[in-house]
């Protein structure tokens, strides 16, 4: 897959993947923010209500029969972290132009990702609809509140706040219930002004047009917008502590989740050994944790780690019985002090590099992660192919991880407890 | 012996897969696709819904997920996901209520792989401790869906259309019942429903038919063992819900929902299955989307959250159609769409709403064919079936406005309807759980 960079504007930038193996296609466009509880919030309510209608489609039904018309055509909005900044934007996936004929989607898709970032519906006086943001503050409420209808997500959340304290990424993507109140039509068109003259889109087009015919349709619906925008960050800090919290909850399970950081500052060069150290330890079924804490111990059902690269941050997770938290808790740490022994057997090293890069050619077979993969490197300022990614990771050896598993520190522990009390409710 | 090999092939996708009868009984599908992730599944006509053994028994919930568990393990000792591993390929397996699937997704040692399925998958191996060990994993599995409030609220919704039908029940059993799981119980089971002929091989990727059956070959026996289909139980149901209203309290921050109706006009034809299947998808985005006047009156009244969802599960043995959503009060939600509903089925629906929404159907159904996993799932839904994966387009096609309408009026009937509810742990019940 060839990929070509092209400006749009003197402020934006097309990233081309030219590629006739898929039937459907996709455009997206994102942008860096900073992650910020004044600022995020509202980025957030923004992308909500430009969902809420456009001036061309001025309420939902509208919008939505559009893009049913359009043959199907769906349009998510993008609100996540990279590093200690925000992303936002949105992501259309339509068909391509051999199954509808004519000039094909793109314009109309060009035109839909316009309205929706450049165009809001506005009141006469200029404003967004004060009962339209009454409806999505309180959809955005009722969202943050909605964590604990995941407990495993919400015990990962809650580490991954006790782990970065202070910095950006603790922050709550949807930010904090107590500052939804404040919300307002002035300071949310404040906002979206503020993002016209300084978001940096990266646009990413992955499909069979050419790229010159993108690039101008883009030019042609962005000219103008945007500005310098927000440079890419990220702090790296290891702390001196482990930190413990615990909250009950009535469930029946218990979900524990451990956060680690490392001492090593140099993100990228670490990020490679991450990865192997992470498939290794919690991050494919055959890996330690599910191997030996599920399948060998029969402690837990789930039992696996993630990691969250530009930070320097792993993560393991599981749920279990209660009583069994401090022998799970045990166990898990026991399989991260085998990797820093050098306890990684011949079969365990080779089954992570098999599935990683098993998993790295996958990725061409995804319009979405391959836009993922290349927009991330853009926003972080990275020009790196999947191949050359692959290659590094591949690359990496045993003592490498072995000497990233002790610079690795656990700093943060959450437990969910379950109370039991769940019982078998109302039967 | 020379074996015959029947080739299906679409103009409008410009694709192609082939069918072959293996001399063991399994029928073997092979979809070539120029991508670089090669999907392989094998799958059993068998899920949680087959709970009888030929002399009559009936099986505690939850074999059909144990044996799914318990395959994996092999006679000396190896598992089957560090094998698959080694190999690079990314495998798993799942079970649903009429079909239990082993599958691994590569990208290289394709070969090595599907040999690894064709044997972990035809060499069962139980013993009473593998058994043991098995029973502590299912069951923080169960413990873990048990704390799920949407997997609560849709078995909620399940328990509410049926009375005996076993549709109701988890999938993965309940603890008591996977301790009533034996060795004995589960080769039984085996036997009784994992005969190659009950069975599929379906392939996607970058690969030929012969390759697949060089290695079909290779791995499977020669020719058919003595293999008796099934006896599947037919459970009578009354066409009403059982129950209008359930509620129970889980870890939600906010009631969810889910609203069910249960389908008792089950058509006997394949044919008239997909059909069926189609005419509700497009009655669904006419009437529940996001595009659609309830949807956005719903919404603009602050009555529902984002994210209304809908679905409509059709096998040949029930049906039923269902709403999921999250709501300050589900149950005026539940009577402002039944209000909608009588309303529609009184003035009519639109046709350019049918026109618009049979154009998603179409759209979706092609992108359908990107993924080498979404291609061989929905194949062996259509396998399984025993309908046409490529006629479907020419089903829309022929869809009529004036069929819609008609079905329309007969399947949402009150009486048919069921509503299930998870509150917040400290929300008090408005009224009785069971109407």
């Amino acid at each position: 897959m060839h990929l070509t960079c092209l400006p749009v504007g003197s402020r934006a930038r097309l990233l081309h993947l030219f590629t006739d193996a898929f039937k459907s296609e996709l455009l997206s466009v994102s942008f860096l923010a900073p992650l910020a509880a004044e600022q995020t919030q509202k980025n957030i309510m923004l992308l909500a209500l430009s969902k809420r209608g456009t001036v061309s489609y001025p309420t939902q039904a509208l919008l939505n029969r559009h893009l049913d018309e359009m043959y199907s055509t769906s349009v998510s909005s993008v609100g996540t972290r990279l590093g200690d900044r925000e992303v936002l934007g949105f992501s259309a996936d339509f068909l391509g132009r051999r199954y509808v004929g004519g000039e094909g989607l793109l314009p109309q898709v060009v035109d839909v990702l316009a309205e929706l970032l450049r165009r809001p519906y506005l009141t006469e006086q200029g404003s967004y609809p004060a009962e339209r943001v009454e409806t999505e503050k309180r959809n955005l409420r009722d969202a943050i509140r909605a964590e604990i209808n995941n407990p495993r997500a919400y015990a990962m959340a809650r580490c991954l706040e006790l782990l970065c304290p202070g910095e950006p990424f603790a922050l709550p993507i949807l930010g904090r219930e107590e500052d939804v109140a404040g919300i307002d039509p002035a300071g949310l068109k404040a906002r979206f002004c503020a993002l016209q003259s300084e978001a940096a889109p990266v646009f990413c087009y992955v499909g069979a047009e050419p790229a010159d015919r993108v690039a101008a349709y883009l030019f042609d619906a962005f000219d103008g917008y945007g500005g310098a925008g927000t440079p890419y960050q990220t702090v790296i800090r290891c702390g001196a502590e482990t930190v413990r919290k615990e909250e009950t909850t009535p469930l029946s399970q218990g979900k524990l989740s451990l956060g680690f950081r490392t001492d090593l500052d140099d993100v990228e060069a670490i990020a490679p050994v991450l990865v192997v150290l992470n498939e290794i330890y919690g991050g494919s079924p055959a890996s330690k944790l599910f191997l030996n804490v599920r399948e060998k111990r029969s402690l837990c059902y789930q039992c696996s780690s993630t990691i969250h690269l530009q930070k320097g941050v792993l993560c393991a997770n599981s749920g279990m019985k209660p009583e069994n938290r401090a022998v799970t808790e045990e166990a898990m740490l026991e399989e991260m002090r085998h990797i820093a022994a050098g306890d990684i057997s011949k079969t365990e090293w080779e089954a992570a590099m098999r599935t990683l890069a098993d998993g790295y050619r996958q990725i061409n077979d995804s319009p979405a992660a391959i836009a993922r993969f290349y927009t991330t490197r853009a926003l972080r300022g990275v020009r790196e192919s999947v191949d050359e990614w692959r290659d590094r990771v591949l690359g990496v050896t045993r003592d490498q991880v072995v000497a990233l598993a002790g610079h690795l520190f656990l700093r943060a522990v959450f437990f969910l407890n379950g109370s039991g009390d769940a019982g078998e409710d109302d039967e | 012996m020379k074996r015959e090999t029947k080739w299906f092939e679409s103009d409008l996708l410009g694709e192609r897969y082939s069918l072959t009868r293996h001399r063991s009984g399994l029928p073997i599908y092979v979809f070539p696709k120029k991508l670089t992730t090669t999907y392989a599944l094998l799958a059993a006509d068998f899920g949680s819904v087959d709970n009888v053994l030929p002399n009559g028994e009936i099986m505690p919930d939850g074999v059909a997920h144990f044996l799914e568990h318990k395959l994996f393990s092999n006679a000396d000792g190896s598992d089957s996901f560090e094998r698959f591993s080694a190999f690079g390929a990314d495998a798993n397996a799942y079970t649903a209520e009429s079909r239990t699937v082993y599958l691994f997704s590569c990208t290289e040692r394709f070969a090595d792989s599907l040999a690894e399925l064709l044997d972990f998958v035809t060499h069962p191996y139980f013993t009473p401790e593998t058994v043991q060990k098995e029973q502590g994993i299912i069951a923080e599995e169960i413990r873990m869906c048990l704390d799920n409030p949407y997997n609560a609220c849709f078995y909620g919704m399940l328990a509410g259309l049926y009375e005996k039908h076993p549709v109701k029940n988890e999938i993965c059993g309940s603890e008591r019942s996977i301790g009533e799981i034996t060795p004995e119980l589960l080769y039984r089971a085996y036997q009784t429903y994992y005969g190659l002929p009950n069975m599929a091989l379906i392939v996607c990727g970058n690969v030929d038919t012969e390759t697949v059956l060089e290695i079909a070959d290779r791995h499977l026996p020669q020719s058919a063992a003595p293999y008796e289909e099934p006896v599947r139980r037919v459970t009578v149901e009354k066409p009403a819900a059982v129950t209008r209203l359930s509620v129970r309290h889980g870890q939600v921050a906010k009631p969810i929902f889910c609203i069910g109706v249960k389908d008792t006009g089950l058509p006997a034809s394949p044919e008239e299955r997909t059909e069926r299947d189609v005419l509700l998808s497009v009655l669904n985005e006419m009437l529940f989307s996001p595009a659609g006047e309830l949807y956005n009156r719903l919404y603009d009244a602050n009555m529902i959250s984002p994210g209304l969802s809908t679905d409509y599960v059709l096998t040949r043995d029930f049906g039923f159609w269902y709403l999921v959503g999250e709501a300050d009060d589900p149950q005026a939600v539940f009577a402002e769409i039944e209000r909608y509903v009588e309303e529609k089925q009184k003035t009519g629906l639109d046709p350019a709403d049918f026109e618009r929404c049979r154009r998603i159907e179409y759209a979706e159904y092609i992108k359908g064919f990107d993924a080498t996993e979404e291609i061989a799932n929905t194949l062996l839904s259509f396998v399984f079936e025993k309908s046409d994966y490529f006629g479907y387009a020419d089903v829309v096609r022929r869809l009529s406005f004036e069929k819609a309408e008609r079905l329309f009026r007969q399947f949402f009937r009150p009486e048919a309807c069921t509503l299930s509810v998870v509150l917040p742990w400290d929300a008090p019940d408005k009224e009785n759980t069971h109407e």
